[in-house]
């Protein structure tokens, strides 16, 4: 376990180092920072003032070294629309981002594992074909029309569910679906190509010789092997997830760190845009660590050793 | 050959369905002016918001019928057609060489640089694509260019890791040796035998890469940080619509569809692409 755990962890830091990088970085891209952080029609001195006030005059691997000192405290700095620290303002969002992309995990598995197995069982028939379109068209829609089109249909023509908001199971319904549509097309795909080659496999072939049940193999013998994949694949989507709901967010008008960080973006609020985007990394590089470790304990023949 | 394939395609009928979707999308695109009814710009406030031709309150002359500002969303649609091809075919091309470049010199040499690389792949695979993307935008600011420039540069890491794992396989092979045990140089190696093997993933990567970006513009649109909203592109049309979903369906459903189809052809093409050509990548 240790060699590998660590050497993932030596990696995960020298990746986390990139990702600071990057996100102190986005300050600069515009070529002078002060820019974003003033009118446009500030006065120049009063321009240079700031400049001066907030060390933006240093030199650049300077500036660095004070801003991924913060970075390591959770301080981004104050939100110039909020007037607050932008870590809280992100972190007092985190719990309804969370929700919606756990809740988008879990209806993409719900719909993914049986279309998955019935189009691998029944291959080659309507079913199959059916199922596999199916599949398709969910990996060729935009996430966003999808959920407007969701919004229309369930939420304003037949009032099913309500549009917009968080609190109950309901308001959770919509945006979770429409998050979850792609990974749980992708998922199904997946999960259809490798029961078909698993099926194929000698001890599938033995279990059969030995008569043991058919539905008994695809539970037991097949899926317990082809369901393995489905964590990697999970944990490869969680970027589209994330990046799913920051959109889904805006639709809905759910109050998660998504659409708190486009507002942001829209009001140049680059405190706020550099702490969002450095948490949502930050996470994603640990649950990719985590990932791996659940993988080795669920897979025999994976160990770190 | 060709032959071979084109009769292979034929004989897959979703495959050759993906590529008549896509045969329409192209020349759509490069006819705009002579399919489209009206100019895709020419607003008649007249007819506001009204409904497609089939519906009873529709009107025959605007068969899929008018947005907010009454202009006709077919011919929005067609002239759509030609941002989405553009940025998703550039995009294509810009990450996909450098990535591949990338991915062929670190695959090859190792080392340094492909511990560097590697590492640099994952920092940007640790970020949330679309809001990477969002974050560069709101800094640099929409337009058709930049839009181009940050899904390049967001877009590479994909192709500089499928094919650095194709040349740890191909470097180790008869033929790469005994190029370099007959002299020949580096540069020659990579670009001459190499290459040329890797070529047929990065086809199909490419491909449905394009459906990708495709997603991808029209999402940076629709959020208000992609292409200009004076040009017709399918995101700017569903961020139009938006405002009207509860009483409009149809202005936002309608580039949606087009953006469906399209992509979901070059998925039917680039999944029959990657069986033909690379049947490895099936399971990935």
């Amino acid at each position: 376990m240790s060699k590998s755990l660590l050497r993932k962890l030596r990696n995960a830091l020298i990746v986390l180092f990139g990702v600071s990088l990057i996100v102190f970085m986005l300050m600069y891209l515009s070529g002078d920072p002060i820019a974003l952080l003033l009118p446009m029609d500030t006065a120049p001195e009063v321009a240079e003032a700031m400049r001066e006030s907030l060390g933006f005059n240093d030199p650049l691997y300077i500036q660095y070294f004070r801003f991924l000192s913060g970075a390591v405290r959770g301080d981004f700095g104050n939100s110039l629309h909020h007037n607050q620290p932008a870590m809280g303002l992100i972190i007092e969002r985190m719990p309804a981002t969370i929700e919606l992309t756990l809740a988008s995990v879990l209806i993409a598995l719900a719909i993914a594992v049986p279309l998955g197995l019935v189009t691998a069982v029944f291959s080659n028939t309507i079913i199959d074909y059916i199922g596999s379109i199916l599949a398709l068209i969910g990996q060729s829609m935009p996430v966003f029309w999808l959920g407007l089109m969701l919004l229309y249909v369930a939420g304003v023509k037949y009032r099913l569910l309500p549009i917009t908001g968080r609190g109950t199971w309901q308001h959770l319904l919509l945006p979770a679906f429409t998050v979850g549509a792609y990974t749980a097309a992708t998922i199904a795909r997946m999960l259809r190509s490798r029961m078909i080659e698993i099926m194929q496999q000698d001890y599938i072939k033995t279990a059969r010789a030995k008569g043991v049940r058919h539905k008994w193999i695809v539970l037991k013998h097949a899926l317990r092997n082809a369901v393995l994949p489905v964590i990697t694949i999970l944990a490869l989507q969680l970027g589209t997830l994330l990046g799913g709901a920051v959109i889904t967010e805006t639709i809905f008008a759910w109050p998660g760190v998504g659409r708190f960080m486009l507002q942001a973006i829209q009001n140049r609020d680059i405190a706020i845009v550099q702490a969002g985007v450095f948490i949502l990394a930050v996470s994603i590089v640990f649950i990719n660590i985590f990932t791996d470790v659940i993988y080795t304990v669920l897979d025999p023949r994976i160990r770190y050793e | 050959m060709k032959n071979k394939t084109l009769k292979m395609l034929i004989k897959r009928k979703t495959a050759l369905a993906g590529a008549i979707i896509i045969l329409i999308v192209v020349v759509s695109a490069i006819l705009a002016p002579v399919f489209s009814p009206y100019d895709p710009n020419e607003s008649d406030l007249n007819k506001r918001l009204l409904p497609p031709s089939w519906d009873d309150e529709g009107s025959s002359e605007h068969l899929l019928g008018t947005d907010h500002l009454g202009r006709d969303i077919l011919s929005r649609i067609i002239y759509g057609t030609r941002i989405s091809l553009l940025v998703g075919i550039i995009t294509v091309l810009l990450s996909g060489i450098f990535g591949t470049v990338l991915g062929l010199l670190g695959g090859y040499y190792r080392g340094f640089l492909d511990s560097f690389l590697m590492r640099l792949t994952e920092v940007q695979l640790a970020f949330p694509f679309i809001l990477l993307a969002l974050a560069i935008m709101s800094v640099l600011g929409p337009g058709l260019r930049n839009v181009i420039l940050v899904l390049s540069i967001t877009g590479w890491v994909m192709y500089s890791r499928l094919v650095r794992g194709e040349v740890l396989l191909l470097r180790e092979l008869e033929y790469v040796k005994a190029a370099k045990a007959l002299g020949q140089k580096n540069g020659k190696i990579i670009f001459g035998h190499i290459l040329p093997n890797v070529f047929p993933t990065i086809v199909v990567v490419g491909t449905l890469r394009v459906a990708n970006m495709i997603i991808a513009e029209a999402s940076l649109t629709f959020l208000g940080l992609g292409v200009e909203s004076r040009i017709p592109t399918w995101g700017s049309m569903l961020a139009d619509g938006r405002g009207y979903i509860t009483s409009a369906w149809w202005v936002t459903a309608f580039p949606g569809i087009a953006i469906m189809l399209t992509v979901l052809g070059i998925n039917l093409v680039g999944d029959w692409l990657r069986d033909v050509l690379d049947p490895r990548l099936k399971t990935s």
